[in-house]
């Protein structure tokens, strides 16, 4: 049930249709609680960013901060390898004595990179059908809507292990798309399956936008379509379009996590958060609680984040007042 | 109606037949039953392997393959695991029974508390329960359920234990029952059951409580409702008969596809919390090259997925004279 | 107060000093700032404005059709039953009953998935004690009235399956379902054709003189009044400006504003255009005196005085304007 990639429907907008009573008034409530929603709303979306900020900041920089690498042995460890958190290693080790903390940090620098990669290829891919189907319409629209909506039915887990395993039976694919375990296709796989949403958000806004008149005075003067997407309808949806592709950003990463947890994503050889994870039954088994915590709060937390910030944008792109 | 009914239906079997070869294409590329079967059976010769490539039809061009696959899992044989040599249609069977048992446990409490939230928040929008309830779904609907189940797993098997010094772990963790247990239990049962319906609940929740509270919003700020006020009917009537109506086009929409999914396996819960359910079915068909396994699973999850959007579908157009008609 | 415009029998609607104010983000709006209006059984009264005149937003709370946040001050009276401050249990067995609105918009006024004979028959079964099948049957009668063809084949069609005219005859023929004194059409027509508009109209007259309910029909449409209504009621930012005769306003307007808005129309060939100048003024923080003031070619010190000016006679017409004597001599 309920999908990982798809980004949060919007929220329709509450346009008032009645007359002149309601000009602005629907939904108005005492002034002081409109404002003090407003507020927090935007804290939290301040907080989330900044939470943000120094999650990325110090996992891009793991390779200076990190106090081991990837996969380094933590030397003058007493055996058994495994231990929990203490003063030298702040995460504890896992069961060949790797530095937690290090690894959580390498694993942040892959995890996001891909999400947001795959964000920015399926903003641009989505971007781009959606944009076709709306100003072509008719049968095209038609089937491009179709293929869309099958797309989004199509259970996710399903077909990404499947396409994730592609490359290891037929040679073309892995040139085309990357290796087994590879960042590259792990990106790859998910852009595919990420694009529908946005797709969909923007053939709606360029619907929207084709009946509004300065497109018909663009016209009017003679423009060309594509002039008249790029110059106006882009400019126009780009709000909706980030706010998208920053939940699937999260999706992204959330995704990954779990490709790589069932062992169909990023090889092992590299720290991803979902492949910290892979051993996680054992280690709940045997107790090693600090290896299944630490990954599982990384995550969480930058997930959270980012879905905060998400809400945070729309809010702000959204110019109509009293959006709930 | 009739008509549009059959419409949708004629609709549905070209794209079951499509999406049904694109998936077996997409098995067929992807795994490798041959090489699975000789790991299987280390010391078959070449001549087997060719009879055994032959019995099962995996010679030839891929569209010819997809035809005789059709023609055998037609005739109701799914053929037998290379792994274990059981005969697919036992552990399938299995499987669905656990997944849609899961399933339809968590959404029969999850499913009309996402609904009662959603109506009530809408009813009472800018309402402190309003805000607690959207924060609440938002935050809901964020966590990927891979990260609530290990933290739930987490919290259960060893948090809990630790701090309340319990001798085993307040609710179960793994499978769906105890290790050994044999026969059917009820209250064990439902006990291994409750994590992984929570986890199933949380999104669940709120998802349809969003939804239904994005609905009905949008429907009670329409001009027909001003127009059932003015009529004088009572406010039950109002909500039921008008509001409700309408905005349960999209829910049932959304609800149609959703337990649709459910066929597919709740994957990820079933994994971390050991459900043996289709999720898992599948995937330690995909991990062992099962092909035998994989095909049954896939076609049934592609049927399932036609299914329910052609249900879907009819209950959009019954419910919505405008796309009946329009 | 009203002198010329006596209507021969008594009213069965009585507006007095209503006033209706909204709490919003930036503070309260004042939509209605004090409206007065009396209709006889069988009048039709037009009631023009600009959009944010308060036209609407007065009858919406003669209605009790205003989110519970609205503020409703003054008196409402239908039959001689007040309204203004009803509890809504009492309120819904009136609306409808006794007075029964129709609005602008038909199609998404219309429950998209209702039937059109059902939702005719909901406003019947809701004030009366009729059987299903009997609502039923008044509703294609009343389908017929309003000159629907087939009715009882058209009541088994849904909105989306009516045009636009046959969706408004509709509305009305909800809104006279259950015969109530008085009818209020909140601009029928704006949405409609020019052509269809006429038949609308015809509609509306016919249900006026055979029910001999009293219509209030609210428009920014100075054209339509001039077809239909026997009286006029001009309304600018929350209040009534002038309210005269028909033939009465058009002949000899008694204000500023409804001057201005005579001469905007489009008249004979040959006469030119002359819009308004500026724009209605900010509901949250109303100007003293005259709220016309700002765009009047005639303003003056006096106008800027006090309470907004309420209606005077004058002549066979009443009209807000303090100054309307020394302007009429001007003229002259």
């Amino acid at each position: 049930m309920a999908d990982i990639l798809t980004p949060l429907d919007a929220e329709p907008e509450l346009e008032p249709t009645n007359t002149d009573a309601a000009e602005g008034l629907v939904g108005s409530v005492s002034p002081g609680r409109m404002a003090a929603r407003r507020f927090l709303h935007h804290r939290l979306a301040m907080l989330s960013l900044l939470v943000l900020l120094f999650v990325a900041v110090v996992c891009i920089l793991a390779p200076l901060l990190a106090p081991y690498a990837e996969n380094q042995r933590v030397t003058a460890l007493a055996k058994p390898l495994t231990h929990p958190p203490s003063q030298s290693v702040h995460f504890g080790t896992d069961s060949i004595g790797r530095d937690l903390f290090s690894r959580v940090m390498w694993g942040g620098r892959v995890s996001l990179f891909i999400g947001i990669a795959v964000a920015l290829s399926s903003s641009i891919v989505g971007t781009l059908v959606g944009a076709f189907s709306a100003l072509r319409g008719g049968f095209i629209d038609d089937v491009l809507m179709r293929v869309t909506d099958v797309f989004i039915a199509l259970p996710l887990l399903v077909f990404l292990p499947l396409i994730a395993q592609l490359p290891t039976r037929q040679k073309w694919a892995a040139s085309l798309i990357g290796d087994k375990g590879s960042v590259r296709l792990m990106i790859t796989v998910l852009s595919v399956f990420a694009w529908m949403p946005t797709a969909r958000i923007v053939r709606g806004v360029v619907l929207s936008l084709k009946e509004k008149e300065f497109i018909e005075a663009a016209r009017a003067m003679g423009a060309k379509t594509r002039r008249i997407i790029l110059s106006h309808l882009i400019p126009n949806a780009i709000g909706t379009i980030v706010v998208t592709a920053s939940f699937t950003v999260a999706g992204a990463i959330g995704t990954e996590a779990t490709l790589s947890y069932f062992g169909f994503g990023i090889d092992p050889q590299q720290a991803s958060w979902g492949n910290l994870l892979t051993d996680s039954k054992t280690a709940i088994g045997a107790g090693y609680w600090w290896l299944v915590l630490f990954p599982v709060l990384a995550l969480l937390v930058t997930v959270l984040s980012v879905n905060f910030l998400g809400d945070g944008l729309r809010d702000a792109f959204d110019p109509k007042q009293g959006k709930s | 109606m009739f008509r549009f009914v059959v419409r949708r239906m004629l609709w549905a079997i070209p794209l079951l037949i499509l999406i049904s070869f694109m998936a077996f294409s997409a098995v067929r590329a992807s795994t490798d039953p041959v090489a699975a079967f000789k790991r299987a059976n280390p010391r078959t010769t070449l001549e087997q392997l060719e009879v055994y490539k032959k019995e099962k039809g995996l010679t030839g061009s891929i569209p010819a393959q997809y035809v005789h696959w059709v023609k055998t899992f037609v005739k109701g044989d799914l053929g037998t695991s290379i792994k274990t040599n059981k005969p697919v249609a036992t552990d399938l069977k299995r499987a669905l029974a656990n997944s849609v048992t899961l399933g339809l446990f968590a959404s029969s409490f999850a499913v009309p508390i996402g609904l009662g939230i959603g109506v009530l928040a809408a009813k009472k929008q800018y309402s402190f329960f309003d805000s607690f309830a959207t924060t609440s779904a938002f935050v809901g609907v964020s966590i990927p359920p891979f990260i609530s189940g290990v933290l739930l797993k987490l919290l259960f098997a060893i948090g809990f234990t630790k701090w309340f010094h319990l001798d085993k772990p307040f609710l179960p963790t793994a499978g769906i029952y105890p290790p050994g247990h044999v026969g059917f239990d009820l209250v064990l049962r439902v006990k291994h059951m409750i994590l992984p319906a929570i986890v199933l609940a949380i999104q669940t929740i709120a998802v349809y409580s969003r939804l239904m509270r994005a609905s009905l919003l949008e429907v009670m700020n329409s001009d027909y409702m001003r127009t059932a006020r003015a009529k004088g009917i009572s406010e039950t009537r109002v909500l039921v008969k008008h509001a409700l109506r309408n905005a349960f086009i999209p829910v049932v929409n959304f609800g149609a596809l959703d337990i649709g999914s459910i066929v597919g396996g709740l994957i990820i819960t079933e994994v971390i919390f050991e459900q043996k359910g289709m999720g898992n079915f599948f995937l330690v068909a995909l991990a062992n090259g099962d092909y035998p396994q994989l095909m049954p699973y896939i076609v049934i999850v592609v049927i399932s997925v036609i299914v329910f959007n052609l249900l879907a579908d009819l209950a959009n157009g019954w419910l919505d004279p405008r796309i009946r008609l329009g | 107060m009203s002198n010329g415009s006596e209507p021969s029998t008594p009213h069965v609607l009585e507006i007095r000093d209503l006033r209706v104010s909204f709490p919003t983000d930036d503070g309260m709006v004042q939509a209605v700032r004090g409206v007065d209006l009396d209709v006889g059984a069988g009048e039709l009264v037009g009631v023009v404005g600009e959009s944010g005149s308060g036209k609407s937003v007065t009858f919406l709370a003669a209605m009790g059709l205003l989110p519970k946040r609205a503020k409703i001050t003054g008196s409402v009276k239908v039959a001689g039953d007040e309204l203004v401050g009803v509890p809504d249990r009492q309120m819904r067995k009136v609306r409808g009953k006794k007075i029964a609105m129709i609005f602008q918009d038909p199609l998404s006024a219309l429950n998209p998935v209702h039937k059109i004979g059902d939702q005719v028959a909901e406003m019947v079964l809701a004030h009366t004690d009729m059987s299903r099948s009997n609502a039923h049957d008044r509703a294609i009668d009343l389908l017929d009235m309003v000159g629907i063809p087939q009715p009882r084949q058209r009541a088994k069609q849904y909105p989306h399956e009516f045009s636009g005219g046959m969706r408004q005859r509709v509305m009305i023929a909800m809104g006279v379902a259950n015969d109530p004194e008085v009818l209020i059409a909140d601009e029928p027509t704006t949405a409609l054709d020019v052509t269809v508009q006429a038949q609308i109209l015809e509609v509306i007259q016919r249900v006026q003189h055979e029910m001999n309910t009293a219509v209030v029909f609210i428009t920014h449409d100075l054209g339509v009044i001039a077809r239909i209504a026997s009286r006029v009621q001009v309304m600018y930012a929350g209040r009534a400006v002038e309210r005269a005769l028909v033939d009465d306003l058009f002949a000899h307007p008694a204000h500023p504003y409804t001057t201005g808005l005579l001469t905007s129309l489009p008249g004979r060939v040959g006469t030119r255009l002359i819009p308004i100048t500026g724009a209605p003024p900010n509901m949250l923080k109303p100007p003293s005196g005259c709220a016309f003031r700002p765009r009047c070619a005639h303003a003056a010190a006096v106008c800027a005085e006090g309470d907004p000016p309420p209606l005077r006679p004058f002549g066979t017409q009443e009209t807000a304007c303090v100054r309307i004597d020394e302007l009429t001599q001007v003229a002259r």
